[in-house]
């Protein structure tokens, strides 16, 4: 299977063991999986936790700062990168990177997190291998708080296919508390501000992320 | 008579050396269960309670044998006050490394794996004992390092920062276009997967210097794969900036001599 920068070979070697060989910009590496004699190999967009470092979170650049005022809400769609799982019987056993990986670091180097880095540059280099994400902004504090970064958790999230094909990403809420406290929720089902207070109803066990450097 | 008393104090003997035998494998046990218990603690944690259940299973042992000989104890406590006090002078060295090691290990400055190092001394920590921490040095030796001393140090940990930057110099020729030089640089950085977006990399021009223009590159990596990134990157520049017809002068002086 080719893609983008490079190919993908998945080999059946004998009755219980598959080789997933990789080329990516000309380096191959491969490695020997056992698997039962009827599982079946599948390949899914998933969330980009691909590459050199294992990472829980996405460093999201926005293309445009985002100006939020006291008691206001807007949505915006976010292009965010995607990555190739491959899945034996189920199990995750393997993930390619579509495109180009960078990481970021958010917050010091002692307290902080590095994530999978996601801006314009990146995405370009994915063509089509972006999935959209619907985020909402909200902010409960009085001040006017904008933002320009998102760091968005990822162990929660998912990527699913429409009927057009397209893919999108798992919906993520941001909800400015004051702007060194943004909370930023992966797959939240619905939420409100009520009488100024901020009324979440949560599907399952949606990723959270506090944003306390400063987003 | 005599023999009877001989024979019961024979015996007593024998049960006291049998109730620290027990209570020292008992502690042994006990050491090595909890070595090999699934405990979600720093290692040394529980390399350090594993000791300290050996030691009081000891001393329990002893404690028994005492009472199994009738030695009374009141009076032996009282003596060992006394002891106490007279030992803590003469152990105020050992006592300043165990209450160094005690900080040590409630601090968390130092934990098993950690890169670091202490004073000039630079390496992997293989154990934090109570007395003393053992040091895996890079050139392969294991360095005992007293507790006081070590708190007394400077200790860089590189294990606590999950990224470092790191600062390379490089000196380009003054005919050289350092714009293109620097754009050069900054590709090669921009190409390798584990020098973070974010902070961005920054290449100045730090100094006129005598044959060079030297150019200082600041970036930042995962702490983990520092020096092996770091080495790949001066290598890439170098070939990089040659290929680009850029060059990379070395230090040359000239002397006029001239021969009449």
């Amino acid at each position: 299977m080719n893609l983008p920068r490079g190919a993908l070979v998945v080999e059946k070697i004998s009755e219980n063991i598959v080789r997933i060989t990789k080329i990516i910009n000309g380096a191959s590496t491969s490695k020997l999986i056992s698997t039962q004699t009827d599982s079946f190999i599948t390949l899914k967009a998933i969330p980009p936790i691909g590459g050199s470092l294992s990472t829980n979170c996405i460093y999201a650049t926005l293309p445009e700062p985002v100006t939020l005022t006291q008691g206001t809400r807007l949505q915006y769609d976010l292009k965010l990168p995607v990555d190739l799982g491959i899945f034996i019987g189920g199990d995750l056993v393997d993930v390619v990177p579509l495109g180009k990986v960078k990481y970021a670091l958010y917050g010091p180097p002692d307290i902080g997190d590095i994530c999978r880095y996601s801006d314009l540059s990146v995405i370009n280099s994915y063509n089509e291998y972006i999935a959209r994400a619907k985020v909402i902004f909200k902010t409960l504090s009085n001040v006017k708080t904008e933002i320009s970064r998102l760091v968005i958790p990822i162990k929660e999230a998912s990527v699913y296919l429409t009927e057009e094909n397209e893919m999108y990403f798992s919906d993520i809420e941001v909800t400015v508390l004051s702007p060194l406290h943004v909370e930023i929720r992966v797959g939240v089902d619905t939420s409100y501000i009520l009488l100024g207070k901020l009324i979440s109803l949560f599907k399952g066990s949606g990723a959270f992320y506090v944003m306390k450097h400063g987003a | 008579m005599i023999s009877f008393i001989d024979f019961n104090l024979f015996a007593r003997i024998i049960a006291s050396i049998i109730a620290i035998i027990v209570a020292y494998y008992i502690g042994k046990i006990a050491e090595s269960q909890v070595k090999k218990a699934r405990i979600e603690a720093p290692p040394e944690i529980i390399y350090n309670i594993a000791r300290s259940l050996k030691m009081i299973a000891i001393i329990i042992g002893i404690l028994v044998a005492l009472s199994i000989l009738e030695i009374d104890l009141t009076g032996l406590l009282i003596a060992a006050g006394f002891a106490g006090i007279v030992v803590g002078l003469a152990a105020q060295q050992t006592l300043s490394q165990l209450f160094a090691g005690i900080a040590l290990i409630i601090e968390g400055r130092l934990k098993i794996g950690d890169s670091v190092k202490v004073g000039d001394d630079w390496g992997i920590v293989t154990s934090v004992g109570l007395l003393s921490t053992k040091i895996r040095l890079w050139s392969g030796e294991v360095l005992t390092i007293p507790n006081s001393n070590v708190m007394s140090s400077k200790i860089y940990n590189y294990s606590k920062s999950i990224a470092r930057r790191a600062d390379i110099t490089i000196g380009i020729s003054y005919n050289a276009d350092i714009s293109k030089a620097i754009n050069i640089i900054k590709r090669v950085l921009d190409e390798k997967e584990l020098v973070l977006a974010v902070p961005p990399p920054t290449v100045i021009v730090d100094n006129l210097g005598d044959s060079a223009v030297v150019l200082k590159i600041l970036f930042w990596l995962p702490s983990k794969e520092y020096w092996t990134i770091r080495r790949e990157i001066i290598r890439e520049i170098k070939e990089a900036l040659e290929k680009e017809g850029i060059e990379i002068p070395y230090h040359r002086e000239y002397y006029g001599l001239s021969l009449r």
